[in-house]
């Protein structure tokens, strides 16, 4: 690869870093520890206190302090404030401390470090700066000018509570604490770094001024000061002595005063909740008044809504389905760019639909589906593409743009104002869409010429840049030679696609020319009420969705909206090539777009319309309500039938256009020349397989011509294979004087290596 | 397992071991074999359970 290749890949990195999701909600940064308020709680709602402890102490340090000193902040940063009531976090703190089954304090046998630490002050702050880095392995001396510990502690609480508490974490720790030991001068300290955590009112020595509030680094290298000296709350003492603990390791690490950015405290959340599908819910009020027990505890956490960005995953299954947010989503694209594992990134970039939602409702506009765009053409480059993953789209675009491609001027005319540019898949669903929109729209626009083919999306998905450039070359070439003429879009898809790799044509959707132009006269529709399912490449189209709507109500249908629809468009499955990929993550969304409403879809992709009807769902093409077409008896095409119809849509025109014969071949895709018959359950099989009605002949007629096949007596049927391509195809037939009957089919991406 | 007969041979398929290649990684299945000629048989199971899924975690490599 060149330099400027891998200057380009590395450009990605930080692709997500702006992501929000995972920081810490407006609850933690109320609270002076930021508390990992959303594990703790996520932990209490599964009714697993001890490990609701653990990440409550990970902070608190001295849970059993925490709990009965702290006096809520949280609870006005709490987003149901306004709903109904904040969470009672305090009260499930005590809860984990009550419920917790073991507290013991992991060991995690660091390496021993020999530069020496001194803390000046027995107090919360000072003991807890000293623990933490005890805990690191550091040798820690505390210096207490008293004969106790505690510090202040010893007005405020029960010393039943606080003295185990401290006593807790000091037992076994590497930290020795000097009683009655006033420190008079920093210099008659032997040590590597110096907390000084001396209290209220207590020695600061000229320390104050320059003060990094966030380090708690001095102006003196190696020293720090933390804690009620500096005018904190008890809560606050136990921050601080946390983040000045990092910040002296750190300055024994390399010597900078300037702390751990990640570890200083945070007060500003980075997003906002979208609280108006939440409901309302009042607090648990414990039975006992002054501490809930294990169930009521975990009913409180219930009410929790564990805030966190969630938008793009909210409007996008694929990222529940990969199980991974946008920043490892890139950092696993990116890793496995270096290595010779994917571990799972090719999966996820293979199930990405591309239709860049995420990017348009995400508060960063990270969009992972241009994202992924670009990282299947690093991928491809690299020849680390799953080949199957593509191959039957972009064979079906192959066939759309030759046997089935057709570009001409209208009859009479060699130049054009305007061309008709269906879309490979219209046709392909119904030739009639394309025959008679044709045939309508010639009447109003004599020099509207026609171009049947792919607009090269299919190319796009499956990263073949070269192809992709070599359609859009083509059309550009068509379009000269017809006099630059107008586009005149079907799919939104062909129209995106047009805009990003053809931005010198110009182009207008169908149904906006239908209403300028004039629509031919509209029958009644069968449904009376329907939603429009906008289709996600129309997110950024709203003529054409207006345009749409506008002819559906002129046709009669009264419109429901959907819960997401115009700029909040959803893909319905169909994107980016999913279904090979990962086909449960295709199945998910289709069920999810089909049970959105219980009315009717009406959409305009051809490929939505086909993925409805084929999951179940009531569905038409606008074109089936403006042509009047009822298809409530037609069966949906399998994929073969799908290339005769393309090829049905292109004799059509010619005839009924032009009077050009072209002859029918229809029989032979749907038959075979062998004469294999394919019942209709195992056609609808292959259709979700995307196995093609050709290949069951070509399979057949081998196992047929070389013997090469198995005999099943049992069953009566024959079973043999064929490699074709990059796939291996089985067949199961049966054979009668009438010929061969296919019982089923199925195929593998995995070679057989024949001996 | 059934009994299965290898139409060019004629002969009874017999339990037996074969290697798959995929994306440069090499696996291996137990199924039927022709003693004879070295043909396999898959059943439809074979291919949609084992298979799928070792065709998955090796795209996931």
């Amino acid at each position: 690869m060149s330099a400027t290749g891998r200057e380009n890949r590395k450009a990605y990195e930080p692709f997500a870093s702006a992501c929000v999701h995972g920081e810490a909600p407006s609850c933690s940064v109320s609270c002076p520890l930021n508390l990992y308020v959303r594990e703790i709680v996520g932990h209490v709602q599964k009714g697993n206190f001890t490990a609701a402890y653990k990440a409550y102490r990970v902070k608190a340090v001295f849970p059993e302090i925490v709990a009965n000193l702290c006096d809520e902040p949280c609870k006005a940063g709490c987003v149901r404030r306004d709903l109904d009531e904040s969470i009672s976090l305090r009260l499930l703190e005590k809860a984990c401390v009550e419920f917790a089954r073991t507290k013991s304090i992991p060991s995690f046998n660091l390496p021993k470090k020999t530069q020496r630490i001194a803390v000046i002050g027995a107090g919360l702050s000072g003991l807890t700066c000293a623990v933490k880095l005890a805990a690191k392995n550091y040798p820690v001396t505390v210096y207490e000018k008293s004969g106790r510990i505690g510090g202040r502690l010893w007005g405020l609480l029960d010393a039943e509570i606080f003295l185990p508490a401290l006593q807790a974490q000091l037992d076994g720790a590497r930290c020795e604490v000097r009683l009655e030991t006033e420190v008079a001068s920093l210099g008659d300290l032997e040590c590597d770094a110096v907390v000084v955590a001396t209290g209220e009112g207590g020695e600061a020595f000229g320390l104050l001024e320059g003060l990094d509030p966030q380090s708690l680094g001095s102006r003196q290298p190696g020293v720090f000061v933390i804690g009620s000296l500096l005018g904190t709350t008890p809560v606050e003492d136990i921050a601080q002595g946390r983040i000045a603990a990092f910040s002296v390791e750190k300055y024994l690490k390399v010597g900078a005063m300037d702390g751990m950015p990640e570890t200083f405290r945070r007060t500003q959340c980075a997003f906002e909740m979208d609280l108006s599908r939440v409901e309302s819910k009042t607090a648990v009020v414990p039975q006992s008044q002054e501490a809930y027990d294990e169930k009521e505890a975990s009913a409180e956490a219930g009410r929790c809504l564990l805030c966190d960005c969630t938008v793009c995953s909210d409007g996008c299954e694929l990222f529940d389905s990969v199980r991974r947010m946008p920043k490892q989503m890139v950092s696993d694209a990116m890793a496995s760019l270096h290595a010779t594992k994917s571990a799972g990134a090719v999966r996820a970039m293979s199930s990405c639909n591309l239709c860049g939602l995420c990017g348009k409702t995400c508060p960063q506009g990270i969009d992972m589906g241009s994202f992924y765009t670009d990282f299947r053409v690093f991928k491809n480059e690299d020849g680390l593409l799953p080949p199957a993953s593509h191959e039957f789209f972009m064979s079906d675009m192959q066939f759309a743009n030759e046997e089935a491609y057709l570009a001409r001027t209208a009859p009479g005319h060699d130049q054009a104002s305007r061309v008709f540019f269906p879309g490979c898949q219209l046709a392909a669903s119904d030739p009639r869409h394309v025959e008679l929109t044709y045939h309508h729209l010639l009447q109003r626009i004599p020099d509207l010429a026609l171009i049947l083919g792919c607009c090269g999306a299919p190319a796009e998905w499956a990263a073949e840049t070269t192809i992709r450039d070599g359609v859009a070359e083509r059309l550009k070439a068509e379009w000269e030679r017809f006099g630059r003429p107008e586009f005149v879009f079907a799919c939104p898809t062909c129209k995106l696609q047009f805009e990003r790799h053809m931005p010198e044509i110009r182009g207008i959707s169908l149904y906006t020319l239908l209403l300028d132009a004039g629509l031919p006269e509209l029958e009644a529709s069968n449904e009376r009420e329907a939603c429009v399912f906008d289709p996600c490449s129309s997110r950024c189209d709203e003529s054409m969705q207006r345009s749409v709507r506008q002819i559906a109500e002129k046709a009669g249908i009264s419109l429901t909206e959907l819960p997401w629809s115009g700029e909040n468009a959803r893909c319905c499955g169909w994107g980016g090539h999913m279904a090979v990929a990962n086909p449960k993550l295709m199945d998910t969304i289709v069920r999810n777009r089909t049970s959105a409403h219980s009315l009717p879809y009406i959409t305009y992709c051809a490929n939505c319309q086909e993925v409805f009807s084929r999951g179940g769902k009531a569905s038409r093409h606008i074109l089936d309500v403006v042509l009047g077409l009822d298809k409530t008896e037609d069966r949906m095409p399998s994929l073969g039938q799908r290339r005769v119809n393309r090829m049905a849509a292109k004799r059509a025109v010619l005839e009924r256009e032009w009077g050009l014969d072209m002859p029918d071949t229809g029989d032979e895709v749907r038959r075979g020349a062998g004469g294999v018959t394919i019942p209709d359950e195992v056609l609808s099989q292959m259709y979700k397989d995307r196995i093609l009605e050709d290949d069951v002949y070509k399979t057949v007629e081998y196992c047929e011509s070389t013997g090469n096949s198995v005999f099943d007596p049992n069953r009566d049927l024959y079973v043999g294979h064929l490699r074709i391509g990059v796939i291996t195809y089985w067949v199961e037939y049966a054979k009668s004087d009438q010929g061969c009957v296919l019982h089923s089919v199925y195929s593998h991406r995995v070679e057989i290596v024949e001996r | 397992m059934t009994e299965l007969i290898c139409v060019k041979c004629k002969v009874v398929l017999v339990e037996d071991k074969a290697e798959l290649r995929y994306l440069g990684h090499t696996v291996s299945v137990r199924t039927l074999k022709c003693p004879k000629c070295g043909q396999v048989c898959f059943s439809e199971e074979l291919v949609r359970g084992r298979i799928s899924e070792a065709e998955m975690t090796l795209e996931d490599k």
